[in-house]
């Protein structure tokens, strides 16, 4: 009998052991950048920039040359519709999709990583099913830690086509031709600054993007960020020692620390509206 | 000191000595023995009449297997063949120390949850000595689960050991460690397959009852659990948002309640065949055989009835 307890106590006791070294345990990266996206979110809401009328004709020349980059009819868009299949699948899985709601205490709580996997609709509208080696992908990452959604996502683009009709177009100023046939390559932060959004109309997120970009036979390096608010698009330049955030709209709105000014793209004359 | 007294002195201290079982059920054994002093010359004659009872062997004590034991969640078993139908278990004895069985509540849980949870355990005494007795009892739980999107499986195996110690004649205490392993396998939105976001995969789990028999069929008992460890409850899955997106999901669901706990006082009723177990308390309840906690604290109820055949 002895020797029969001990032959079970020492299975049961191997039993454990192996259960227990089965143990897995999730390690959530690191959002890129995080400090540096944290810091230009809140220069998004108080620009540092000193502005005079002697510093904002050059300022808004440089908005005008920085809104040839960030394509704010079409990029915004790309960024958006992203965003909205990440909503789906939180939506289907009944995870937190705003990031500055609280967990409720005493649930259970996830703990996740999001892949987004999204194949490039391209220049074409195919009939078929839709070809990753021609169009490229978007691949978007989001963390849920402890019940709580990161308010950073970020994303790679892979020779990623886009074609945009000048239906979509969400900004009031045309600045590309009306039909863009535009190549993304490289990274994308987006900071969320709402939950994530179930259409382009709910969306507001800061985004930064490094990498190129080809529009027709131009690829040019870029290196930018701007925020969406809705149909509203908001970046920034350098100007008066710090920065100003733009907003476009009829006009382009120039906002510093100490003044707004309201610039007209065409003639780049500007007027104070503070 | 005439005879009657010292007769009587003999039965007292037998009595003390503890055969009264003995004079209950058969008259003692008597010896009379007659000692005559006789002088001549006087005519004194002295007769002294001696009598000894002697007290039959004590009668052997009841066995302990006439007294029904409580064989749920303690180390003790249900007897070779022998066949338990309870609400909580339905067990039988291959042997006197292997016993295997299924737990009816989980088929039950159909009812509430659409899912059926065949389930299956093996109990074995591994010793026997009393005041202490051994067991160990493995179970397995499966699911099949194919709602919501998900197409895949759960096995639940909680490995529990019983010790019982018998401290005295009437009071046993009963303890166990249960580890429950569990694991969900196959595809889709497996994170929304939850027991109500308590479903641990890794728990362990540590119960004590005190039974106090106040007599052979009657006792009351109070019962503790406590789930010592929990760990968190990895998943992966992905699934097509649209014909040009896909999603993965990779992550793991952390417990609300690491430490559920439950505390239960009532009463047994072991009847040779016929058993019952009556109690309430508080805590968290633990489901029965799964032993998985729910999310709140609350009343529990703790009911088992079972006919013995």
């Amino acid at each position: 009998m002895k020797r029969t307890a001990a032959g079970v106590l020492l299975s049961a006791a191997a039993v454990a052991l192996a259960i227990g070294c089965d143990q897995e345990t999730i390690t959530l990266p690191e959002p890129p950048m995080a400090a540096e996206t944290q810091q230009l979110v809140a220069l998004y809401d108080a620009p540092t920039a000193t502005l005079n009328v002697g510093n904002i004709q050059q300022a808004a020349a440089d908005a005008r040359a920085r809104l040839q980059d960030i394509g704010p009819d079409w990029f915004p868009g790309v960024v958006s519709d992203l965003l909205v299949r990440l909503r789906a699948r939180l939506d289907d899985g009944s995870i937190p999709t705003d990031p500055t709601s609280e967990p409720k205490s005493k649930r259970a709580q996830l703990t996740l990583v999001a892949n987004i996997h999204r194949i490039c609709a391209g220049w074409d509208d195919p009939a078929s099913a839709p070809d990753e080696a021609t169009n490229g992908a978007l691949d978007l990452t989001a963390i849920v830690d402890t019940g709580q959604l990161n308010p950073e996502a970020w994303a790679t683009a892979t020779a990623c086509r886009v074609r945009v009709p000048p239906a979509s177009s969400s900004g009031a100023i045309v600045v590309a031709p009306t039909v863009v046939n535009a190549t993304l390559d490289g990274t994308l932060i987006i900071y969320l600054l709402a939950p994530v959004p179930s259409t382009a109309a709910d969306a507001n997120y800061l985004v930064i993007f490094n990498g190129s970009i080809t529009t027709g036979d131009q690829t040019k390096s870029a290196s930018f960020d701007f925020e969406v608010d809705g149909t509203s698009v908001k970046f920034r330049v350098p100007a008066g020692g710090g920065d100003a955030i733009v907003t476009i709209g009829t006009t382009l709105g120039i906002q510093g620390a100490n003044a707004s000014f309201s610039c007209d793209l065409t003639a780049l004359s500007c007027q104070s509206s503070s | 000191m005439s005879s009657r007294t010292v007769i009587a002195l003999t039965l007292v201290a037998s009595a003390l000595a503890g055969a009264s079982p003995a004079l209950a059920q058969a008259p003692a054994d008597t010896t009379t023995t007659t000692a005559t002093t006789t002088t001549e010359g006087g005519t004194t004659t002295t007769t002294v009449e001696t009598t000894t009872a002697q007290a039959l062997p004590p009668a052997p004590k009841p066995q302990e297997e006439q007294i029904p034991r409580l064989d749920e969640r303690t180390a003790f078993m249900v007897g070779r063949n022998t066949l338990k139908l309870g609400i909580l278990a339905f067990e039988y004895g291959i042997l006197r120390q292997l016993s295997i069985g299924t737990e009816p509540p989980a088929w039950a849980a159909r009812a509430v949850v659409d899912v059926l949870v065949p389930n299956f355990h093996v109990k074995f005494q591994f010793l026997e000595r009393d005041p202490i007795w051994l067991a160990l009892k493995v179970s397995g739980y499966y699911a099949r689960l194919d709602k919501n999107g998900v197409d895949g499986h759960l096995i639940d195996v909680p490995i529990s050991l019983f010790a019982t110690a018998k401290a005295h004649s009437r009071f046993y205490l009963h303890g166990e460690a249960t580890y429950i392993f569990a694991r969900v396998q196959g595809t889709g939105d497996l994170s929304k397959a939850q027991f109500n976001g308590g479903a641990p995969i890794r728990a362990g789990q540590l119960g004590l009852m005190l039974q106090y028999r106040l007599t052979r069929i009657f006792s009351l008992t109070a019962t503790g659990r406590y789930q010592v460890y929990v760990a968190d409850i990895p998943f992966e899955g992905s699934s097509s948002v649209d014909p040009y997106t896909t999603a993965t999901m990779t992550g793991q669901l952390t417990p609300g309640i690491k430490h559920p706990w439950e505390v239960i006082g009532g009463i047994a009723v072991l009847w040779k065949h016929f058993h019952m177990v009556v109690g309430g308390g508080y805590g968290y309840y633990f489901l029965p055989g799964l032993n998985i906690a729910n999310t709140s604290k609350t009343f529990v109820p703790d009911l088992s009835l079972a006919v013995v055949l």
